[in-house]
C-alpha cells in the first residue's frame, strides 16, 4: 500500500523519473528500430533470393549449355517430392531501344511462363498482373514479341524515390545476343555474327534484388534459345529451377536429383555432348546462390554481434540511469529506515518504481519504434521528394524498399531485456545501499 | 521512584578518519527514566548526536549495551529492530528529513503505513487518519494538511516531523537539536511543543548545544569528547 503509493509519487513527481523513462525509451526505440531494419535486410534478401530461383538447381556455368534437359525435366517431374521445375535459359545480351544509339549490357534470361512461375515467386514481382500465356504479350498489340523488363533498367524515380512502372509504356526494345555452339564457338560468321530481335516492354519485374533488377531482361525460352544459339545441333538449357514439395527434406532432394543428372551422364557418356553434360551440378539455392548470400550471412552475424554491443550499451545505460536514480534518493532511503521500514520494503518500493518506469519507458519506445517503422518509408520518400536525399539508394543497395516488419519474438526479446535490465538496474545499487545503516544514509549531503 | 526507560552501559563508538580511528564516545552510561525529559548538551563534536543515533538504533556501537525497557538492542533482529525504529522510538531531525512527494498528513501517516498491507489499512487506515489530523491540530498544521514540505516554512516542517515521531505512539522521543535550524521565535515553539508532550508524560531525550533549551528538561547531561563531564 505504502510501497505503491510512495512508488506511485515518485514515478510522477519527480523530472528524474521522466528522464529515466525517456533514456528507456529512447533504448527501446533505437534497439527496435536497428533490429528490425538490419535483420529485416538480411532476412529479406535472403528470402528474395530464395524467390528468384527455387529450391534446387540443375546448372551449367558454361554459356553453351546442356543438352538433354528436356528428358531430365521429364525425369525430375516423376520425383513424388518435386512440386514444379522449369529449364531457364541464362546469357548476355545487350540491349538498345529503337531509334536511340545506347547499348547496355544485361543479363538475358529465357523463361518457360507457366513452370517458371509455379518455381519461383516471379509472378508476384510483376507490376501488371496477367495469366501465364499472356505474360510476354504487350500491352498495345497482342501479336508483337514481348519482354518483361527489370523495374530499374532505363527507369526513373518516382516523387517519392521509388522506380515505378509506367502502364502506357511503348516501348520498343533491341536485344542481341551472340549465339554460341554446342562447341562453344560463334555460330555465325561476317556481318550475321549476332542474332537480334525487338522486343516491346511487355512489364516490368520487381524482386526487389536491385541487381537482378537493374540487368535482367525476360524473354520467352524459345526465344532466347534461338537468340544464344541453343537451338542449334542440340537443344540446351542452362539450369532447371526445382521446387521441391513443403516437408520434404532439401539435402535428400539434393542428392536425389544428382543421381538422377548422374544417371544421365553415364548414359550419354559415349555421345558426342557429353562433355556438355561434365559441367552440370546440381546444388540446393543457398549453395547456388553463395557468392551473395554467404557475404550477407556473414553481415548477419557481424550484426548480431553489433546487436549485442548496442544491447550490452543499452542496459548498461539504463543500469547508470537507475543507479543515478538510487543515489539520487539515499536521503529518502535513510528516512525510510529510520522509521523501521524493512530493507525487504525499501527493495520492493524501488522495484516496483523501476517496474513502473521500465514499463512506460518499453510502452512508449516499442510504440514510438512501431510508428517510426510504420512510416519508415514515406519518410524517407519525403526526404528524398523534398531534398533529393535518399538513405538508401536503390541502385547500390539490394532492398526493394526499407523493412518495416517488426519480427514479433525480436519485440518479445526487447521488451523482456528492457524490463530485466531496469530491473537489475535498479535492484543492485537499491540492495547495496538499502542495507547500510540508516544513519550514514541521512548523513548523505543532497 | 519510577522505572527506567532505557539505560546505556559502557557505550563506546569510533570512526575510522583515515589512517587512525576517532573515538566519539567512550564507555558511556545514561539512564532515561519513564517520563523524563533529558537534554544531552555538549560542544560540537562531543559526540552528542553520535549518542541519540545509538540510542535510537540508528548506528551501532563498537562496544557497549543499549538496554531499552531492559531488552538489548543488540540482541535484536534486523526486523525487532525495524520495530523499534517504528513504534518504540520516534525520532525528530534536526534538518527535518520529511520525504517532498508526500504531503503532510501522508509524511505523518508514513512510519503507521508502512507497517500495514493493504488489507490492514482498510481495517486501520481510519484510526490512524482520525490521529494524524489530530496531531496535525495539536501542531498547528491544521491548514497545511494538503500542502508538500517545501511549501512550508522550517518551524511548520519540524511539527510535522514531530507529529511523524508521534503517529506510533512512541515511548521514547529522540530530538536531535531540533531547534538548531530555526530562529529563536520558531525554536521556542519547537520547544513548546516538546514543554507540552513532556507534561503529557512523554519520555524525551533531546539533543542541544543550547544552555538556554537545556532548562527546560528535567536534567541535562553533559558531554565532552565523548566522556560525560555532568
Amino acid at each position: 500500500m505504502f510501497n505503491v503509493k510512495l512508488a506511485l509519487k515518485y514515478f510522477l513527481k519527480k523530472p528524474i523519473s521522466w528522464l529515466a523513462t525517456l533514456a528507456v525509451a529512447i533504448s527501446v526505440f533505437v534497439v527496435l528500430v536497428v533490429m528490425t531494419v538490419m535483420h529485416g535486410l538480411v532476412v529479406d534478401y535472403i528470402n528474395k533470393t530464395h524467390a528468384t530461383v527455387g529450391d534446387v538447381i540443375v546448372y551449367s556455368d558454361s554459356l553453351v549449355g546442356f543438352p538433354y534437359y528436356d528428358r531430365l525435366l521429364g525425369e525430375i517431374d516423376k520425383q513424388n517430392f518435386v512440386e514444379a521445375a522449369s529449364p531457364v535459359i541464362k546469357s548476355f545480351a545487350m540491349l538498345s531501344v529503337a531509334g536511340g544509339n545506347r547499348g547496355l549490357g544485361v543479363n538475358l534470361v529465357g523463361i518457360e511462363a507457366s513452370s517458371y512461375n509455379q518455381v519461383t515467386e516471379f509472378k508476384s514481382s510483376l507490376y501488371r498482373k496477367i495469366d501465364n500465356d499472356k505474360i510476354f504479350t504487350p500491352y498495345f498489340d497482342s501479336k508483337k514479341s514481348g519482354c518483361i523488363r527489370g523495374i530499374l533498367i532505363m527507369n526513373s524515380k518516382n516523387y517519392q524515390g521509388k522506380f515505378t512502372h509506367n502502364p502506357l509504356i511503348f516501348e520498343k526494345l533491341i536485344l542481341t545476343c551472340f549465339p554460341l555452339s554446342y562447341k562453344g564457338t560463334l555460330l555465325k560468321a561476317a556481318s550475321g555474327i549476332v542474332d537480334s530481335k525487338s522486343y516491346y516492354v511487355a512489364n516490368d519485374s520487381d524482386t526487389g534484388l536491385a541487381s537482378v533488377d537493374s540487368s535482367t531482361i525476360y524473354i520467352p525460352f524459345t526465344d532466347a534459345q534461338m537468340l544464344c544459339g541453343m537451338d542449334s545441333t542440340i537443344k540446351r538449357a542452362s539450369a532447371i529451377y526445382i521446387k521441391i514439395k513443403q516437408g520434404e527434406s532439401l539435402g535428400e532432394c539434393v542428392d536425389k536429383i544428382s543421381q538422377l543428372v548422374q544417371r544421365m551422364k553415364e548414359q550419354n557418356e559415349n555421345d558426342k555432348f557429353s562433355m556438355l553434360l561434365r559441367n552440370v551440378r546440381v546444388e540446393d539455392w543457398k549453395t547456388y546462390k553463395r557468392e551473395s548470400i554467404a557475404p550477407m550471412e556473414k553481415e548477419q552475424a557481424m550484426l548480431t554481434a553489433l546487436f549485442l554491443l548496442i544491447a550490452l550499451v543499452t542496459v548498461f545505460v539504463i543500469f547508470v540511469v537507475f543507479f543515478m536514480l538510487v543515489h539520487h534518493k539515499l536521503r529518502d532511503i535513510g528516512i525510510l529506515r529510520s522509521v523501521g521500514i524493512s530493507v525487504f520494503k525499501i527493495n520492493g518500493l524501488f522495484l516496483l518504481f523501476a517496474t513502473m518506469i521500465a514499463i512506460a519507458g518499453t510502452t512508449i519506445g516499442a510504440l514510438g519504434g512501431w510508428f517510426f517503422l510504420r512510416y519508415i518509408n514515406n519518410l524517407e520518400g519525403w526526404l528524398f521528394r523534398e531534398f533529393g536525399w535518399q538513405l538508401w539508394n536503390r541502385t547500390i543497395y539490394d532492398i526493394g524498399e526499407i523493412p518495416h516488419d517488426i519480427q514479433t519474438e525480436v519485440l518479445c526479446v526487447i521488451i523482456i531485456c528492457s524490463l530485466v535490465a531496469s530491473l537489475l538496474g535498479a535492484f543492485f545499487p537499491v540492495f547495496n545501499v538499502s542495507r547500510r545503516d540508516p544513519v550514514k544514509l541521512l548523513s548523505v549531503d543532497q | 521512584m519510577s522505572k527506567v526507560l532505557l539505560q546505556t552501559k559502557s557505550l563506546s563508538k569510533s570512526y575510522k578518519m583515515g589512517a587512525t580511528r576517532l573515538k566519539v564516545l567512550n564507555e558511556i552510561d545514561i539512564a532515561v527514566k519513564y517520563g523524563e525529559f533529558v537534554t544531552i548538551v555538549g560542544a560540537s563534536g562531543s559526540g552528542k548526536s553520535t549518542l541519540l543515533h545509538l540510542l535510537g538504533a540508528l548506528d551501532k556501537p563498537d562496544s557497549g549495551k543499549v538496554l531499552f525497557q531492559e531488552e538489548d538492542l543488540s540482541k535484536l533482529s534486523s526486523s525487532a529492530l525495524n520495530r523499534y525504529r517504528n513504534s518504540k522510538v520516534g525520532f525528530v531531525f534536526q534538518f527535518y528529513h520529511l520525504i517532498n512527494e508526500l504531503n503532510v498528513l501522508e509524511n505523518i501517516l508514513m512510519p503507521a503505513m508502512a507497517y500495514c498491507s493493504a488489507i490492514q489499512w482498510l481495517r486501520v487506515g481510519g484510526k490512524y487518519k482520525k490521529k494524524a489530523m489530530e496531531l496535525i491540530e495539536k501542531l498547528g498544521l491544521q491548514d497545511r494538511a494538503k500542502h508538500k514540505p517545501y511549501q512550508l516554512s522550517g518551524g511548520e516542517r519540524q511539527r510535522v516531523a514531530i507529529g511523524r515521531a508521534l503517529i506510533n505512539s512512541p515511548a521514547l522521543l529522540l530530538a536531535d537539536e531540533p531547534t538548531g535550524n530555526l530562529d529563536w521565535s520558531r525554536g521556542q515553539e519547537i520547544l513548546s511543543i516538546f514543554s507540552q508532550l513532556h507534561q503529557q508524560g512523554q519520555t524525551i531525550v533531546m539533543v542541544t548545544h543550547d544552555q538556554r533549551v537545556a532548562q527546560k528538561a528535567d536534567r541535562s547531561i553533559v558531554l565532552s569528547d565523548g566522556r560525560i563531564t555532568e
